[in-house]
């Protein structure tokens, strides 16, 4: 399976081995994600609120990978916002290992990767990596942070700027420091919205690479159905309307997941039971 | 809006000036400075009450200087742009004049201008015009260019002569850098008939000052240029407002 | 043809016109020996026996409005920080920064020879001359990272602190920079005000002098040189700030 040695990556070969540094013990996670009756309305004007989510119920077993998609407006980022503490839920609970997001984040465990990648323009590959590490106070772990550029393939760009990288190493760049702390909770929104079609299956299988080695409790939300039924153990189908959840479909695929798997009959029945529900949710909101 | 209120919003935003005024009395008692130099808020203030007309009576010199001087500018300002607006050459030529030499400081151009027209009131008056001249055109022009798009092609296609366009869409549409350009114009004005004076000894608040510079008469210098900083800022706030004003009705 | 170009090309084609017109009135001697030519003052200014007069003026006056621009844009950025800082003070500050822009240099220089001494009286208008226009480009820029990077740096459970820090400065350095273009020439001619009130060296007491002497071109001469120097110091900043922005963009 994996052997030591250097990691080469290939795309075009779509051929890699990892290097033998676990870059998280699997087994010793936290992370496990409660949400009881979580609502949120935003007030545009006075007297007018507008209503995101309506009583979320929703149990994320530590270790495990979730997928959130729906139509827009459903209020998935939304939900993504409220697990990590930049927003408030109007009602009800949100406890992340028992404890509120605000503790998850002052503790530093939680990671997040934003469509628009958010890095710092003034810093290298390796320093925006190493924010984390800045920002939590803690002293900076250049061991890890190599494994982690070796991680996303860009060994040779780490003294690059952000404006001389491509759409794609941004959003590799991106997860890696959203990796970096090795955090209990990995929080994606749309990371690879922006990428052309072949970029991001690359950026998929990676993903679920990293998420094996890991076993980091995951939230994506996306657009793109069989980017969810590739990576996750378990689909929530949102509607708007306001926003809940519809349905949850689990995903028995073996895993490591592989490309191959997208054009196998389960693969294939999976992704059209979800497309149903979608359209489900679409009509739902008229 | 009762007292109340009002007081509490003038403290709200005023608070650093009461601010100022308190580090100074706090700085001349506690600081030790030679009071003599640095007199305290009270004795200075107290210098202008004690004989208001010795100061009131230069201000109102510098006052007249900078008015006539604004008048003049402005309205040559914007009749020179308006001719500019008519025939395009010449705003193709005087354009790039003005904006250089309104660029120009005051510590260059005032000596220079008093050197070449010679020392006296005229002269001052010609500087305070010309400093107000040179924004207004500037900044009246480009209002006049800057018209909402397709207006001006809609009054060429209703055949409107440009006579008409001229008094009925451009007057209108240079109303804000008007406004803009008087509101510039008056502060500068101001100062240019103050640097004007300083320099040429002609009537005015700054040969006051001179004169007190030159005697060592620390009371009164601090007095003159308290009046000074006092009608600067009555001015900007004021003219700020009438430009609010403006703008508000006009765009 | 963007406007930055016609801009410049407005400048440029003004600058000519009025040398032009200047020689032209000069070497005419329309307005008498008051205005000399501009040939007779690049003379004067080149001499031998103008040089030791010249040479050190613009030395000090440069150093005046270096001084003056270090002071007032320092006193402007942390004015701009406590303005982001402290919400509830901001109108005040606002308000106190425009009011203090509006004093003219000649309100406040007499009262400066008087307290602070004939030589820091250059220094001080020009730190005043500065103030306001880096205060503003400051108080924007410092609001100028974008959300996305606001919402990483909570997501990283960061202290305001290192917010400023890592996040808010470093954004704000282009406009920081942009701030320092702008009042660059105003420091030059702040000190020059200054140098007017008595100071012992400087452009500002060529001019003054030579007025007084009637030594009418050593007057044009210190004149030209003032200018020149300001349009200096905006081409140095400009060069500053073009050098950096390939780094912080």
């Amino acid at each position: 399976m994996s052997d030591s040695g250097l990691r080469v990556d290939v795309w075009e070969k779509g051929v890699t081995s990892h290097a033998q540094t676990a870059l998280n013990p699997p087994g010793s996670r936290g992370g496990h994600i409660v949400l009881r009756g979580v609502d949120k309305e935003f007030s545009i004007r006075r007297r007018q609120r507008f209503v995101a989510l309506h009583d979320i119920d929703l149990e994320i077993p530590a270790g495990s990978f979730v997928s959130l998609i729906g139509p827009s407006g459903c209020g998935k980022s939304t939900l993504l916002r409220i697990l990590v503490g930049l927003e408030a839920p109007t009602r009800g609970s949100v406890l992340i290992d028992g404890a509120a997001p605000r503790e998850l984040v002052q503790g530093h465990r939680v990671g997040f990767a934003f469509q628009e990648h958010a890095l710092l323009p003034w810093a290298n590959v390796v320093e925006n990596i190493a924010l984390p590490f800045h920002l939590a106070k803690r002293p900076i772990d250049q061991h890890r942070v190599a494994d982690l550029v070796a991680m996303i393939g860009l060994n040779g760009f780490e003294g690059s700027r952000p404006k001389q990288l491509s759409g794609g190493m941004r959003q590799r760049v991106a997860l890696a420091r959203a990796l970096a702390l090795a955090p209990d909770v990995l929080l994606l929104d749309e990371p690879f919205g922006a990428l052309d079609a072949i970029t991001r299956r690359h950026l998929n299988v990676e993903l679920g690479r990293i998420w094996d080695e890991t076993r980091v409790t995951t939230v994506l939300v996306t657009h793109a159905v069989d980017e969810a039924v590739l990576l996750s153990n378990e689909v929530v189908v949102m509607s708007r309307g306001p926003g809940r959840i519809l349905r949850r479909v689990p995903i028995s695929l073996d895993r490591p997941r592989t490309r191959d798997m997208i054009a196998s009959p389960v693969f294939q029945r999976l992704q059209v039971e979800l497309e149903e529900a979608l359209d489900e949710a679409e009509s739902a909101a008229r | 809006m009762n007292l109340g209120s009002l007081a509490l919003g003038v403290l709200r935003r005023w608070w650093v000036v009461a601010l100022v005024v308190v580090l100074w009395e706090v700085v001349v008692v506690a600081g030790r400075v030679n009071s003599v130099i640095v007199p305290g808020p009270a004795p200075v203030v107290g210098e202008f009450f004690s004989q208001p007309i010795f100061y009131l009576a230069p201000l109102g010199d510098t006052l007249a200087t900078a008015a006539v001087g604004l008048v003049c500018g402005v309205c040559a300002g914007y009749a020179m742009a308006a001719c500019g607006w008519y025939l395009p050459l010449l705003g193709g030529l005087l354009t790039p004049l003005a904006l250089v030499l309104r660029s120009m400081p005051f510590v260059t151009l005032v000596p220079v201008l008093a050197l070449v027209l010679g020392y006296g009131t005229t002269s001052a008056l010609v500087i305070c015009s010309v400093v107000c001249f040179f924004p207004t055109y500037v900044l009246v022009s480009t209002g006049m260019r800057t018209l909402p798009g397709g207006a001006e092609a809609l009054f060429e296609v209703a055949g409107a002569s440009r006579r008409v366009a001229f008094r009925r869409l451009v007057i209108p549409a240079s109303l804000p850098s008007l406004a803009t350009s008087i509101r510039i114009s008056a502060a500068t004005s101001i100062l240019a008939a103050l640097v004007a004076e300083y320099l040429m000894g002609t009537p005015g608040l700054a040969s006051l000052l001179y004169v007190a510079l030159d005697d060592l008469l620390v009371i009164k210098v601090w007095t003159i240029c308290l009046v000074v900083v006092v009608v600067a800022i009555a001015v900007f706030v004021a003219t700020t407002r009438l430009e609010e004003f403006v703008r508000t009705r006009w765009q | 043809m963007s406007t930055r170009v016609s801009m410049a090309l407005q400048y440029a084609l003004g600058t000519a016109l009025l040398l032009g017109l200047w020689q032209m009135l000069g070497a005419t001697a329309a307005f008498g020996q008051t205005l000399p030519s501009l040939s007779s003052v690049l003379a004067t200014i080149g001499s031998a026996t103008e040089r030791p007069i010249l040479a050190p003026a613009v030395g000090a006056t440069a150093l005046s409005a270096l001084a003056g621009l270090a002071i007032g844009g320092g006193c402007a950025v942390v004015a701009a920080a406590l303005r982001y800082s402290l919400q509830f003070a901001r109108e005040g500050i606002d308000r106190s920064a425009a009011t203090v822009h509006s004093i003219p240099g000649i309100g406040i220089a007499p009262v400066l020879t008087l307290a602070l001494g004939r030589a820091t009286t250059p220094i001080a208008l020009a730190a005043l001359a500065t103030f306001f226009p880096v205060y503003i480009t400051a108080s924007a820029a410092l609001g100028a990272a974008q959300s996305t990077h606001q919402d990483l740096f909570s997501v990283l459970g960061a202290s305001r602190l290192q917010r400023l820090r890592r996040l808010q400065i470093p954004a704000a350095v282009p406009g920081l920079l942009d701030a320092l273009r702008l009042g660059a020439p105003g420091a030059v001619l702040g000190a020059v005000l200054g140098e007017w009130f008595g100071a012992p060296r400087g452009l500002g007491l060529v001019i003054i002098s030579s007025a007084q002497n009637y030594q009418i071109v050593q007057m044009w001469a210190a004149s030209l040189l003032t200018t020149l120097l300001s349009v200096l110091a905006f081409a140095v900043a400009s060069a500053l700030q073009f050098a950096t922005r390939r780094r912080f963009r």
